[in-house]
């Protein structure tokens, strides 16, 4: 019992940082440019299959595959940002119809491209570690800390450079960082980019671990979200704190509970949270 | 320093300047007053480029920079110190005093300039790791003139200073004008509270309805009938 409660609690913090690292673009994309970009989780579908190309049709080494697949995703989000989000910015409904109408158009082309089939490259690091009795399966406690990392950095690089303190500022006004001599412009496309790239390592690391569809990508946005509010919209370390809480409660929900309802359990547990601090966990901290 | 002629500029169909014309010698304080909703925040607002105008040219130091961005026209050292503070409330004291050189290719060498703002505004010093947010009025306005200093600029805008503040505070703060003013910064000052502009500045224009209706010395203006009338509650 111990080890299943463990193992579902690191299961969970796993699952929570991927879904973490997922509403921090959330979290950034919309403080910087009003829009909500449900399209990430196609973005992070993007780099599963980038890392999974590169690294079983190119022969790439795995940790080369999911750089060069967080490149290509970066580039798709350039590329969507100044053709569509950049004329959505500040305008909540029309980023929503456009990051919607994006996954349909993203998972049609990888449909068409690589079938319905599931690919698969969970061989890339065998092996577990025994820790006092518990067993950790190596690529989980490597995702998980890549991810921490990466979160981590992300909220150093917002509070200790100047363009994560003008990304900031800019958050809290932005019409105030225009009069501080911020290209705002250039500091929007940035973020965007940032955040899908973000996405786009997520499915890197998850496609280490299960298989993957073209749909992979649509449970994860919505989880993404429902962290970033359970965080509090606007906090980088909330964000990853949200997902983890959520990643945690569903894993652990399904070991005493049914676990065909695990996706309840975060619920309950965001709606019990806006219950008692409707402004989320962690909704005035960066 | 600047020379602003037939200035015009509308929200929609509602022309908020007509025609509106002055100018600003080096070293000079010369203040816009004017009821709300004269123009006065607008007038600023164009100056920096927030807001389009629809004819005019804005001369700074010889160059029209209409066409300019916000980002250089603030590289250029024309800086607005808003309406209504606009700090950045989730930023500590410090991290916004930043942010005012944010554009300046030595930002990261501002020891001597903030040093010079703990000087002017020793309270921000004692509140520097303070979130900004936290602190009253008074002090947030300090902050947004301090920000504003660390910009560099050459002809500082303020646009309502005094607004929402205690009169003991509105007194401070015309101390606080007239000492940049001493040690030779430009000051462009929209006001309301008229006794404060007309006591900090060397030269006035008055701002009614978009259009400037009088203009001159401050001194002599705030003797005016008109002006006493209207501005002053005599």
């Amino acid at each position: 019992m111990t080890q299943l409660v463990i193992g579902q609690m690191l299961n969970g913090v796993i699952v929570g940082s991927l879904y973490g690292i997922i509403a921090l673009g959330v979290t950034l994309t919309f403080g910087l440019t009003g829009i909500v970009n449900f399209a990430l989780g196609a973005f992070m579908m993007f780099g599963a299959y980038a890392t999974w190309y590169l690294y079983d049709v190119v022969g790439l080494p795995y940790p080369a595959a999911v750089l060069g697949a967080v490149i290509f995703v970066s580039i798709v989000g350039y590329i969507s940002d100044r053709a569509l989000f950049q004329f959505t910015r500040g305008n909540l409904v029309n980023g929503l119809l456009v990051s919607i109408g994006m996954i349909s158009v993203f998972e049609a082309l990888v449909l068409a491209a690589f079938t319905t089939t599931p690919k698969d490259l969970t061989y890339v690091l065998p092996g577990a570690l025994h820790v006092a009795g518990i067993v950790l399966p190596k690529i989980k406690v490597a995702v998980c800390v890549v991810f921490l990392a990466v979160i981590f950095g992300t909220y150093l690089a917002l509070t200790r450079t100047w363009l994560g303190r003008a990304a900031f500022a800019y958050a809290q006004n932005p019409e105030a960082a225009a009069l501080m001599g911020v290209r705002t412009g250039r500091l929007q496309t940035i973020v965007v980019v940032y955040s899908t790239a973000l996405a786009g390592l997520g499915g890197g690391l998850y496609a280490s671990m299960y298989s993957i569809e073209p749909t992979i990508g649509s449970a994860y946005i919505l989880k993404a979200v429902e962290a970033a509010i359970l965080a509090g919209v606007g906090s980088v370390i909330g964000a990853l704190g949200g997902g983890i809480i959520l990643g945690v409660s569903e894993n652990l929900g399904s070991v005493f509970f049914p676990s065909a309802f695990r996706d309840a359990y975060g619920l309950v547990f965001l709606i019990a949270i806006l219950l008692v601090r409707p402004g989320g966990l962690f909704g005035d901290r960066p | 320093m600047l020379d602003v002629s037939n200035l015009n500029v509308s929200y929609g169909k509602q022309k908020v300047l007509r025609d509106v014309a002055f100018r600003l010698d080096k070293g000079e304080v010369v203040t816009l007053i004017g009821s709300n909703a004269a123009g006065k925040s607008t007038t600023l607002r164009t100056l920096v480029g927030l807001k389009k105008p629809e004819s005019g040219s804005i001369k700074f130091d010889g160059r029209d920079v209409v066409a300019s961005s916000t980002v250089d026209r603030v590289k250029a050292g024309l800086v607005l110190v808003p309406e209504g503070r606009q700090i950045f409330p989730r930023l500590t004291v410090y991290e916004n005093l930043l942010m005012g050189a944010y554009h300046r290719a030595d930002r990261d060498d501002t020891g001597d300039d903030l040093e010079r703002i703990f000087a002017l505004f020793p309270r921000l010093r004692e509140r520097r790791d303070q979130r900004a947010g936290s602190m009253s009025g008074g002090e947030q306005q300090m902050l947004a003139i301090g920000r504003g200093l660390m910009s560099r600029p050459t002809l500082m805008l303020l646009d309502e200073p005094t607004l929402g503040l205690a009169p003991i505070v509105i007194e401070e703060l015309g101390q606080i004008v007239r000492n940049l003013a001493r040690d030779g910064l430009t000051i462009l000052l929209a006001e309301q509270n008229a006794v404060m502009a007309l006591g900090c500045a060397d030269r006035a224009y008055v701002l009614q309805s978009g259009k400037i209706v009088t203009s001159g010395n401050a001194k002599d203006l705030s003797e005016t009938a008109e002006v006493k009338q209207m501005y002053l509650g005599a």
